[in-house]
């Protein structure tokens, strides 16, 4: 969404107009749940992560400290401080075995269990990186944004992105190769 | 990018990779959401109508509410006393400005006259005075006017006042210095052969009883005339003078002594005792002679009280 419509549309939300909030519902809200569920690795986790994250908006407008302009960066931004805040208060999720067999059914029971351990312990690897170098990693490599658009979020420069993405992929580089399952 | 930042990104892809792999919420969830989420919203809007109408109604009974304040007796005394002055200040006001075209003979003539004596007594210079009094004069001599316009007789009260303001103009000129005094007097003389065209064309008019009223105005006009004159020839006799016609006030000498040697302009036509004249300045008495009306013969003096309360003059 460029930045006219989402300031067209975000006067129209801060008046409360239910089209105007229905639209941008229906325009993020697949977006914020997968980025969660990336991070999370829960179905249930990630929904509320979604769910929190709408929720927050609306009483950001309410409270007239909503955003005026680039709605997904703001909800990205929101739904990233719930995932730190939720990984800080929380020890990490147990491994979710059902939704990691739902992801391909077609392989042998070993190996979605071999695969479901390891994207768990990659997302642990993930949690023991700063939230900013977690953003913005799992932003350029998950979710395919331009480090412009991660910049935007992150209310930082383009090249102090670049510098914190060098510095999070070196840190998590140096995390997975102290366990010896991950193939780095 | 560096070669060592071209590998690094190449890891970032290759490890994050099984991440990528996320589902979609699945469309009951999904509207299941968005039904929460609109709820939620719908609660909020209602929530702000709902305190923007409370803070309009809450200005509007803060409006109310003074209207609605249990009396105290402390309260009742200061609104009643206030509603007292307000009633008295605005009653006042318009009593006052009604009161400006009341004529001679109405009740409101005296409020009028009491309005005037204020305003002249907040006046402080002699130059606000004099020409406060001479815009009086000119009432007078309107109010005159108006009376005759609808058949009533002049007032001995209205009379008096016009005369007293007649000599109030003279004292005054009197405590100016030379230049300022020349001024007043040509303004005090101008003003009253105005007057004095005015009356006369009114004798005209006038019944005959109603005659000897205004013509002695009309005399006593002619002496503010030669008095003026007077002291634009001679300052210091014209100080002189008024001030003895105010504290000596010779009566109602009729005759013209013209043995007696005099300093005033004469006219010709009667002569008429100045107020004060008695006393020239070596002390010796003083006479003069001002000019009368055409119906006065030659020589006949008029009687002159010299505070501008005349004694009423048969008319020929």
């Amino acid at each position: 969404m460029r930045n006219s419509q989402d300031q067209a549309i975000l006067e129209r939300a801060k008046r409360f107009e239910a089209q105007a909030l229905e639209e941008i519902f229906d325009t993020f809200n697949q977006g914020i749940y997968r980025y969660a569920f990336r991070l999370l690795g829960d179905a249930d986790l990630a929904r509320d992560c979604m769910s929190e994250t709408f929720s927050r908006f609306i009483y950001a407008l309410k409270h007239d400290r909503g955003p005026d302009n680039y709605l997904q960066a703001y909800l990205y931004r929101i739904a990233h401080n719930w995932i730190t805040d939720y990984y800080r208060s929380k020890i990490p999720p147990s491994l979710p075995l059902d939704v990691q067999l739902r992801a391909n059914p077609a392989d042998e029971p070993d190996r979605q269990v071999s695969d479901a351990m390891e994207n768990q312990r990659l997302r642990a690897a993930l949690t023991l990186l700063t939230p900013d170098q977690r953003q913005v990693i799992v932003l350029k490599y998950l979710e395919d944004w331009k480090n412009e658009a991660i910049a935007m979020s992150l209310n930082k420069p383009v090249g102090a992105v670049k510098a914190l993405q060098y510095r999070a992929l070196e840190a998590l580089r140096r995390i997975l190769t102290r366990h010896e399952d991950f193939n780095v | 990018m560096t070669r060592a930042e071209d590998e690094l990104d190449k890891f970032g892809k290759r490890i994050l990779a099984p991440l990528r792999d996320a589902p979609s919420m699945d469309s009951p969830t999904v509207a299941q959401e968005k039904s929460r989420f609109l709820s939620k919203a719908e609660e909020i809007r209602l929530e702000l109508t709902s305190r923007f109408t409370a803070t309009q109604q809450g200005r509007r009974w803060n409006v109310i509410s003074f209207f609605q304040l249990r009396p105290t007796g402390a309260l009742v005394k200061a609104m009643v006393a206030t509603l007292i002055v307000l009633v008295i200040l605005i009653g006042s006001s318009f009593t006052v400005y009604a009161a400006q075209s009341s004529l001679p003979g109405e009740p409101l003539y005296t409020v009028k006259a009491w309005s005037e004596d204020i305003r002249l007594s907040m006046t402080t210079t002699t130059q606000g005075k004099l020409d406060l009094i001479l815009t009086y004069t000119s009432r007078r001599a309107d109010e005159i006017n108006q009376l005759a316009e609808i058949g009533k007789t002049l007032p001995e009260q209205t009379s008096v006042r016009y005369q007293g303001e007649l000599d109030s103009v003279l004292l005054l000129a009197a405590e100016m210095n030379d230049d300022q005094m020349q001024n007043a007097l040509g303004k005090i003389k101008r003003q009253a052969e105005k007057q004095g065209m005015t009356l006369e064309e009114l004798i005209t008019i006038l019944p005959p009883q109603a005659e000897p009223a205004i013509v002695h105005l009309q005399e006593r006009l002619q002496e503010q005339i030669n008095l003026s004159t007077f002291g634009e020839e001679d300052p210091q006799a014209f100080r002189l003078q008024v001030r003895a016609r105010q504290h000596g006030h010779p009566g109602t000498s009729k005759k013209t002594p013209e043995s007696s040697s005099s300093t005033l302009p004469t006219t010709k036509g009667s002569g008429t005792l100045i107020p004060g004249n008695d006393v020239n300045d070596n002390g010796k008495p003083k006479t003069t002679q001002v000019p009368g009306h055409g119906n006065q013969g030659s020589g006949e003096g008029n009687p002159s009280q010299g505070n501008g309360k005349h004694e009423p003059k048969t008319t020929p």
